[in-house]
């Protein structure tokens, strides 16, 4: 008979206690929650309804909508923020290093500015009315509005996104930059290779890791955006810029349905951590 | 002797007698005194309101909380939010009982959901002695939507109508006049009808001058449903109460009229409108229609009391004494009756968690006793509570300071009931959300009115079926 072992399921004693109130019961508590129709802002009684709520998912056009609108703006994201970052990356590497220390500084900032105050900005900017992108668009002959083009709306959250967090792409791929060793750079170099060939068969292989892990954190944050588009477009024009949490948020805590939006988040949720784990086996080379 | 006696006698008791009638009459207790006796148990305790950021909620935080915690040692704290956070704090508060808020924020249209869920006091349970003998709570004329089943659930403290709101300067520049004339064959006045208020708009559209013809609040948020379907537009074509029966019902086909002709009529020429409006009026809400009004760029609108407020204030606006008002168009093709506009009302109710419930009745008391109600309106120019002060000289002068017609407005709104809250439809929150995602697809141009108004109607009929009212 094999003998249980106690001693590694105590180590676990502590993180269990931590994440017990703050997570797990608070997540199997929403899977209950989702097995009812509870609509706060209802007098009608809360009532059972078992796998209801998931099944009308299926049918609810507003979700569908907003995942698909998600998963094309998260994807947006990570390629446009992945290949200006690869470009500042490469710039700040071979940068000299007074001059690399203080642009490094600036990319900084827009990372430390909390969303909400990055939605503000930019909805001041793209404002139609007073801001300067469409004041200087217009001056050039393009009509830019936020409020009327949905594909406007698309793109002014698109840029957003990217102002914020293409800095910590760059960082990221900086860190793998610097790890390269110079002795195969020269090597490269003394073998006649191009430029172009060394970023190719040389550079990229070698940050190809730091690429799928910065992929990975920003497609997961893109997918779960909430607080700068919904200060920017509230998730308009229409529902062009409700992104899946818009969807979720406004379920929730606008007409309190908490029963079908208790199941939208866990299946959210698992969406995210589906999508998250291919990218994750990607970055493993095929393993788990 | 004996007969003079009693003639001298009879004398000074005549000439007494007005004296010992005034020391016999109980003393007119002023609501300070009182307040500074009946508070004394509650003294040293705080109670917190939560409540949207409009001028008067501003006016109580800054002038007369301090002023009340002074007189009863009951310290206020006043949390002084957006319209949507402060129903998300409100909400989360009662749901759970929690007893953060000793007074919350209830806009008139609010109270269905907010008495069937049972989450506020009533307020006649507070014993007599709690009562201020002067407090004449039924001359607070809005109170009415606030009783539910006999019930006070909420006692108003502002009360703002939504008004046609207009350049007066340019209206009465000759020489505007005469071109309008020329162009349109009628005098340039304030619209009875949409088609009236559309030439209008034509007219003074000069994006160039950076002048508009036309404002909304015609953003992806909730002010789009209540300006098209609740508050503004669709009562001025004959639909009302939402287009909702009190069965349920929205669509045609299951007897309500949120499709019908009339309201299709309605959106259609609502979207047709905004092209006389500033290029961002789909990024508007209230707030940046009171800006746009306050920046100068606006000709005519509808337009909401408390924003009002701040378009008559030199200090931040710069049509201040410019603007007059006047009774919202109609569609007289399907206008046959009824309301034309909304009453815009906000109370102070009592959660039943509230901790201090004793010592907030006594503050909604200081706030709306008759006293402070004219200061406020005073002040603030666009909000009366009370019949007493709207029918009275003060209203008159209100408007003479401000060069325009509002109180005599809404003198007219509540005479002849042109102006109405919300209808008790609990699920109040529910709809508005729902419908202002659809109505947005119409305004951003991805389907017809016809299209938005038919999805809507289906929509709101399936979500009373899922929630229960199957009949």
């Amino acid at each position: 008979m094999p003998r249980i072992r106690f001693r590694p399921w105590f180590l676990f004693l502590p993180l269990i206690i931590l994440l017990g109130p703050t997570s797990i019961i608070p997540f199997v508590y929403a899977i209950y929650i989702s097995l009812y129709r509870y609509v706060v802002t209802s007098p009608m009684p809360v009532i059972f309804v078992g796998i209801n709520n998931y099944v009308k998912l299926f049918y609810d056009g507003m979700f569908i909508n907003a995942l698909w609108r998600g998963l094309v703006f998260a994807i947006s994201c990570v390629l446009v923020e992945s290949a200006i970052g690869f470009g500042l990356a490469l710039l700040l590497w071979g940068m000299s290093s007074r001059l690399g220390s203080f642009l490094r500084v600036m990319l900084c900032i827009p990372l430390a500015a909390p969303p909400i105050v990055i939605g503000t900005m930019w909805k001041l900017m793209f404002n139609p009315d007073v801001g300067p992108v469409p004041f200087v668009l217009r001056q050039l002959g393009v009509d830019f509005n936020i409020g009327t083009s949905e594909v406007d709306a698309f793109l002014a959250t698109l840029f957003m996104d990217a102002w914020h967090w293409t800095p910590l792409v760059t960082f990221i791929l900086l860190a793998g930059l610097l790890a390269i060793p110079k002795e195969m750079l020269e090597v490269a170099e003394v073998s006649g290779a191009s430029t172009s060939q060394r970023l190719r068969y040389v550079i990229l292989p070698l940050i190809t890791q730091q690429f799928l892990i910065a992929s990975l954190i920003r497609f997961m944050d893109a997918l779960r955006i909430f607080d700068e588009v919904w200060m920017l477009t509230g998730g308009g024009p229409g529902i062009s810029t409700q992104y899946l949490c818009i969807y979720i948020y406004r379920l929730v805590l606008t007409q309190w349905d908490l029963g079908y939006g208790s199941a939208l988040s866990i299946v959210a949720l698992y969406i995210i951590v589906g999508f998250s784990m291919i990218l994750y086996r990607l970055v493993r080379g095929g393993r788990w | 002797m004996h007969k003079k006696l009693v003639l001298t006698l009879a004398i000074i008791l005549i000439l007494l007698t007005p004296t010992i009638s005034l020391i016999a009459q109980p003393k007119q207790v002023t609501i300070k005194e009182w307040l500074a006796e009946v508070s004394k148990p509650y003294r040293g305790i705080t109670i917190t309101w939560i409540t949207e950021s409009t001028p008067p909620s501003l006016f109580i935080r800054d002038v007369l909380a301090p002023e009340f915690e002074k007189i009863t040692g009951i310290k206020v704290k006043v949390e002084a939010t957006s319209w949507d956070e402060m129903y998300r704090k409100s909400i989360a508060d009662m749901e759970a009982k929690t007893g953060i808020y000793d007074l919350v924020y209830v806009e008139q249209d609010i109270i269905a959901f907010y008495a069937a869920k049972g989450y506020l006091t009533d307020i006649r349970t507070f014993p007599k002695k709690l009562w201020y003998p002067n407090y004449d709570i039924w001359d607070i004329f809005s109170l009415k939507y606030y009783v539910v089943n006999d019930k006070i659930l909420a006692v108003p403290f502002e009360t703002f109508i939504k008004v046609y709101a207009y350049r007066k300067d340019l209206f009465n520049d000759p020489k505007e006049r005469a071109t309008f004339k020329a162009k349109y064959g009628w005098d340039l006045r304030p619209p009875r009808t949409w088609e009236e208020y559309k030439q209008i708009a034509e007219f003074f559209y000069r994006p160039k001058q950076g002048l508009y013809g036309h404002v909304a609040q015609a953003a992806t948020h909730p002010c789009l449903f209540y300006e098209v379907v609740a508050e503004t537009i669709f009562p001025t074509f004959g639909v009302h109460y939402w287009g909702i029966t009190l069965k349920r019902r929205a669509s045609v086909e299951e007897g309500g009229s949120l499709n019908s002709p009339a309201a299709v009529a309605a959106l259609t020429m609502y979207i047709d409108l905004l092209k006389y409006a500033p290029p961002g009026v789909r990024t508007y809400t209230w707030d940046e229609v009171g800006a746009a009004w306050c920046a100068g760029i606006v000709t005519q609108g509808l337009i909401y009391g408390d924003q009002l407020a701040k378009a008559i204030d030199p200090k931040v606006s710069k049509v201040a004494g410019k603007i007059d008002v006047a009774l919202p168009p109609v569609e007289p093709k399907y206008y046959k009756g009824g309301y034309i506009g909304y009453m815009d009302m906000g109370g102070f109710g009592i959660p039943i968690s509230a901790r201090h419930k004793e010592a907030a009745w006594l503050f909604i008391q200081w706030v709306t006793c008759k006293e402070n109600a004219a200061r406020m309106m005073e002040a603030l120019g666009t909000s009366c509570i009370r019949r007493s002060l709207l029918f009275s000289p003060l209203a008159d002068e209100i408007d003479k300071k401000y060069g325009f017609h509002y109180f005599e407005v809404m003198r007219k709104g509540v005479e002849f009931h042109l102006f109405e809250g919300a209808p008790p439809i609990p699920e109040h929150m529910i709809i508005v959300d729902m419908g202002y995602k659809i109505l947005a697809k119409a305004i951003a141009g991805k389907v017809t009115p016809k299209q938005c108004l038919d999805e809507l109607a289906h929509a709101i009929d399936a979500k009373f079926k899922e929630l229960g009212y199957t009949n």
